[in-house]
């Protein structure tokens, strides 16, 4: 504070101090007010301003889901009839399983059909394992292969005894095909600890020429699903033949599986290391030559080396259209393999990349048995892959790009319904002779004390129809229950392979499913939907006698229906050489075209309709 | 110093506030509840549960399922995480008659190392040649044998077996610990003798403080035999709880191939948490019908938590919602639910703490529906690209959380291939196949692991029934503790 009071001065001196004075006061007063309006204004924005900005609030109505309503769609009406007793199959597969819970146990077996004798009807060839060394009852008989001769009306006859193919053995698988083209088909079996090939010698018997032909593995393989096909189109069938995982009994015992805390159950693939597929290259005269190195098919894991694949299904399909067959092999456990071929014997595998290697996340799943097809009657083609329990099936759909798949399971209907099941056999076939491409999927779990722990799981299972309603959006596929299809079809089994074909040459396609350590289920279609059909058989001119890898394409309006010539479907399993188009209520085909493994194209003019026609490939130059 | 539950680190150093603190942290961060008998010695024998304050007389001669279960309380992540190869967690049940030791899982040997044929709640963790990460070698770490770790919040289930002597008349009685110690005593054999290999005789003796995060005890009469002394004190855990633990336990057992866990008994668990009023029920029977591939029994359970009084929380239901509806291909609700975990906000979102919008498992899902949603489009160019673009925008944002998700990965080199961007798609799938799981790890790992130590075979498998009564278990003799 200033004070007024200052001792005297001159009068000069006391103005400059009395301004001093008033300066200073005025520079306080300012001071003060300028920290008052300073406080009154900070006070004014405080009280003032806006409130800080609070998040939105946001809730959304949760939907909850709903069971699906049944389809607007009509199914039509068919019935498949179980005659396995009826028509004479007395077969019944021996697994040899003990105690040990050893995993092939769990795992076969397949079967063919195949017409051996030439006589146009489709046979039965039943893969059998057998019993554990050391555990055969001594009052029993050793299992073999079965052999069943078709009369033509769907009778069978039991014409194992004899016919060289009363052996055995684990068996897994089949492939057949005429690798000599003699003009009779041979039979390829893989299984465990060995594979053989039989050589038709005709009259109902078969020689064993394994040894001769090379092709009889290691001796130490676990092979599964196997096929015949022309790799390298020089006219000669060669053989592809899938290997599951490297196994021993020894292996399998040192883990201890345990299903229920107590006992013993089956392993797990993922505990079993991989092994590579073989691939034989028919060398002419009976001699095959193990090309597997060279050709590429040996995957590696890229980290640390070891064979990658778990192969249990083969579908041999020409995806990219560049007449050179590539491979799809659906593998448990690690990623899908599709092998392309370049056309110069070697082949480059792009599972991963093409879309076709993993599930929708991104990862590996237990993949068993597999089919593809234009199931679509487009460019799009299908590949399907029966999955595990609680896996959907795949169904991935190539993209425009003939070589880009997407996985639409979702949205084409097949995966939701067939979620819960154990899916190991599946097959596209036109079952109501439509001209749409159908699915039937054989099914059944691995363990028979799942209803221990899972409600709704049981070990046996029935199949699952899907019949393709053609829609351009929403689900083409929709499930066909026991009013549509008969109850026998839906019979649960523990279902393992599955083949179709035209037992009683009646058109329709009939369907077998194989069983583990069971009977069969043979059914016969039974439809009256009064659809007419193309069915061809194809005879080659060169060494591929099938034609094996032709394809035969119909066009009914601006639809184009292509099937390709190739018995290898489903799971460890044959289905008949001839092909079936159904043509639905259309009088006849608007056109049909051949397309000949060689890449040949022959039109086929009025052709017969409504029974088996017998096309053979015109020789070069004509 | 992050403090954690190193009490090893604090006995080292001899610090004792820090050992204090530790303890702290590791008391009671879990509780143990001896749940239930089961009359058979299997899994699908009777079960009597809940025990206490009833429970039923044992019958000599009889072989009885003892299930206990262990729930997490205090932690936001598994227990334990972290150095989980090397922490050492183990239940200790002792079965006693009388002062007399004649059950014991999980005592201790001559180097207070603990019994092999324990349950420990760690990860055995392997390198490629199947041989345990024993000591803390983490660089050669390669693939889990077993992991029994604890999700946050839930309940593990540990079953014993045993089997009443047949001149047994007085109680038994069961007392369960859960133990936990900072190294085992193979490390610090490592550690303090050197020279010492996998296999080797144990010569040091394991010092190192023992802290028992949570105990249970009860005594079972025998039929025919004495009263114990005292009535068993009523559990404090409230019932539906005890139920809603008991199924999670089983419900989380397994998860491979046909090892799903034991879900007809988590169903019953479940349902009587539904009957006692709690929507934890019928929220957890969604799950339990979704794993046993049950679509239609999951959509009911649904339909009944979302009527439920009280209410079931919105973002566990939209999520199992979500699930159902994709698995059910209703693929516009199931859109629907996933967006409203992720875009929802109301107050007790923020009183829980919880953000939802980094949730990269809820973005994958949404992102994944929307790439499904984007096929059915295939007749509507531009829809399809919609769906496209939409679903790609999700996986981005998992990527900005983890950079390194294998499945955003997948997903975005599918979508770029589908929108004709060859390149961002190959980026893509090399990291996908970077990240990717090694599905070969196992192949060889595990099954020389289970052959060379058949104590961790046995635990291994998904459900696992540990022996009370093994000849040679440390402290059955009645030696030490």
């Amino acid at each position: 504070m200033n004070n007024l009071h200052e001792p005297e001065s001159e009068p000069g001196e006391e103005l400059v101090q009395a301004d001093d004075a008033i300066i200073g006061r005025a520079v306080k007063w300012s001071l003060l007010v300028l920290a008052g309006l300073a406080l009154a204004g900070t006070g004014a924005y405080l009280a003032l301003r806006p409130p800080a900005a609070r998040p939105v609030e946001k809730v959304s109505t949760l939907a909850t889901p709903e069971v699906a309503a049944a389809p607007a769609v009509t199914i039509p009406a068919v019935r498949f009839t179980d005659i396995t007793q009826a028509c004479g199959i007395g077969f019944r597969h021996i697994s040899g399983a003990c105690g040990e819970k050893l995993l092939p146990e769990s795992m076969g077996g397949g079967v063919a059909f195949l017409d051996f004798d030439g006589d146009g009807a489709q046979d039965l060839l039943f893969v059998n394992s057998t019993y554990w060394p050391g555990h055969a009852p001594a009052d029993r008989p050793a299992p073999t292969l079965a052999l069943y001769r078709n009369d033509g009306h769907g009778a069978f006859a039991d014409v194992t005894a004899g016919s060289g193919l009363d052996v055995s053995f684990y068996g897994m698988g089949a492939a057949v095909g005429d690798y000599d083209a003699d003009g009779r088909t041979d039979v390829f079996v893989s299984g465990v600890g060995g594979n053989r090939l039989f050589h038709n010698e005709g009259s109902g018997r078969f020689r064993e020429t394994t040894a001769e032909a090379g092709v009889g593995g290691s001796g130490t393989d676990w092979s599964t699903s196997c096929s015949w096909l022309d790799y390298d189109k020089d006219g000669r069938l060669d053989l592809f033949v899938c290997n599951y995982v490297r196994w021993s009994r020894e292996i399998d015992l040192a883990v201890g599986a345990k299903l229920v805390g107590t006992g013993r159950t089956y392993g797990q693939p993922t505990h079993f290391e991989g092994a590579f597929s073989l691939l034989y290259h028919n060398e002419g005269g009976g001699r095959f030559r193990d090309v597997s190195a060279e050709a590429g098919i040996q995957v590696r894991n890229p980290v640390t080396g070891v064979p990658a694949g778990k192969s249990l299904g083969v579908s041999p399909f020409d995806f990219d259209n560049d007449g050179w067959p590539d491979l799809l092999v659906a593998n448990d456990g690690v990623q899908n393999f599709l092998f392309h071929n370049r056309g110069d014997g070697t082949f480059r595998e792009i599972g991963a990349e093409s879309g076709v290697g993993f599930d929708s996340y991104g990862m590996a799943r237990g993949g068993m048995g597999s089919d593809v097809a234009r199931y679509r009657n487009d460019d799009s083609v299908g590949i399907l892959i029966g999955n595990f329990a609680t896996e959907l099936t795949a169904l991935y759909v190539s993209q425009g790009d003939p070589l880009n798949f997407a996985d639409e399971t979702i949205t084409e209907g097949i995966g939701p319904p067939g979620w819960r099941l154990l899916k190991f056999g599946v097959f596209f076939f036109d079952y109501d002779l439509d001209g749409r491409l159908d699915v039937l999927t054989a099914n059944g779990h691995l363990e028979q004390e799942i209803g221990k722990i899972q409600q709704g799981q049981e070990y046996r299972q029935p199949a699952q129809l899907f019949w393709n309603a053609g829609a351009n959006s929403g689900k083409c596929f929709l499930p066909v229950d026991a009013a549509k299809c008969g109850p026998d079809l839906l019979t649960p089994v523990a279902g393992r392979g599955s083949a179709y074909a035209d037992i009683d040459g009646d058109g329709d396609l009939d369907v077998v499913i194989t069983q583990v350590d069971g009977a069969p289920l043979l059914l016969r279609n039974d439809q009256q939907l009064h659809h007419r059909f193309l069915r061809l058989k194809l005879v080659g001119a060169t060494g591929n006698r099938d034609a094996i890898g032709a394809l035969v394409r119909v066009r009914l309006g601006d639809r184009w229906q292509s099937r390709q010539v190739m018995p290898t479907h489903s799971y460890l399993s044959q289905s008949e050489v001839p092909v079936t188009i159904g043509l639905g209520p259309a009088e006849q085909p608007d056109a049909v075209e051949i397309v000949w493994p060689d890449g040949k194209r022959t039109p086929l003019v009025n052709p017969t309709l409504n029974r088996m026609m017998i096309v053979s490939e015109p020789a070069s130059g004509s | 110093m992050f403090p954690g539950g190193n009490t090893g680190l604090a006995h080292l150093k001899q610090d004792a506030p820090m050992l204090a603190a530790a303890v702290d942290i590791l008391k009671d961060c879990a509780r143990v509840d001896i749940l239930g008998l089961k009359d058979g010695g299997t899994i699908d024998s009777p079960l009597a549960a809940p025990l206490r304050p009833q429970v039923p007389a044992l019958k000599p001669g009889h072989t009885y399922l003892l299930e206990i279960v262990v729930r997490t309380l205090t932690l936001g992540h598994h227990f334990t995480q972290g150095t989980a190869d090397s922490n050492e967690i183990w239940l200790d049940a002792q079965l006693s008659s009388e002062g007399r030791t004649v059950g014991r899982s999980g005592g201790l040997g001559p180097h207070n190392e603990v019994d092999p044929w324990a349950h420990f709640l760690n990860v055995y963790m392997l390198d490629k040649d199947g041989h345990r990460i024993d000591r803390r070698n983490a660089q050669d770490i390669f693939t889990p044998l077993y992991d029994h770790q604890i999700p946050p919040g839930a309940g593990q289930i540990v079953h014993y077996t045993f089997t009443v002597p047949a001149d047994q008349r007085g109680p038994l009685q069961v007392d369960i610990a859960l133990r936990h110690r900072k190294f085992d005593t193979i490390y610090l054999n490592y550690i303090y003798r050197s020279g010492y290999k996998a296999g080797d005789p144990l010569t040091v003796s394991n010092d190192l403080p023992i802290t028992t995060i949570a105990t249970d005890s009860l005594t079972f009469p025998i039929e025919g035999g004495a009263a114990p002394a005292a009535a068993n004190p009523g559990s404090a855990i409230v019932p539906w709880q005890r139920w809603n633990d008991y199924g999670i336990g089983l419900l989380l057992e397994g998860n491979k191939g046909a090892s799903k866990g034991e879900l007809i008994q988590a169903a019953e668990a479940f349902g009587r948490v539904e009957s006692l009023g709690y929507p934890d029920g019928p929220l957890n029977l969604a799950r339990v019908y979704f794993k046993e591939g049950r679509l239609d029994d999951a959509i009911s359970a649904l339909q009944r938590a979302a009527a439920f009084n009280p209410p079931a929380p919105r973002w566990v239901l939209a999520w199992l919602n979500g699930q159902v509806a994709k698995r059910a291909g209703d693929l516009d609700k199931a859109i629907a639910n996933y967006r409203s975990i992720v875009e929802d906000r109301y107050p007790e979102l923020d009183r829980r703490g919880f953000d939802f919008t980094k949730d990269y498992i809820v973005l994958n899902e949404l992102g994944q529906t929307l790439l499904e949603r984007s096929r059915q489009e295939r007749a509507a160019p531009e829809r399809r690209r919609h769906y496209l673009e939409q679903a790609a925008a999700q996986f981005e944002r998992t990527l900005a959380v983890d950079s390194e998700n294998a499945t955003a990965h997948y997903n975005l080199a599918l979508i770029a291939e589908a929108l004709g961007d060859e390149k961002k798609a190959a980026e893509h799938r090399a990291s996908h196949e970077r990240y990717r799981v090694d599905d070969n790890a196992a192949d060889r790992a595990i099954a020389l692991a289970r052959k060379a130590d058949k104590a961790a075979d046995h635990a291994a498998e998904a459900i696992v029934i540990y022996p009370l009564q093994r000849p040679g278990a440390p402290g059955l003799a009645g030696s030490h503790e």
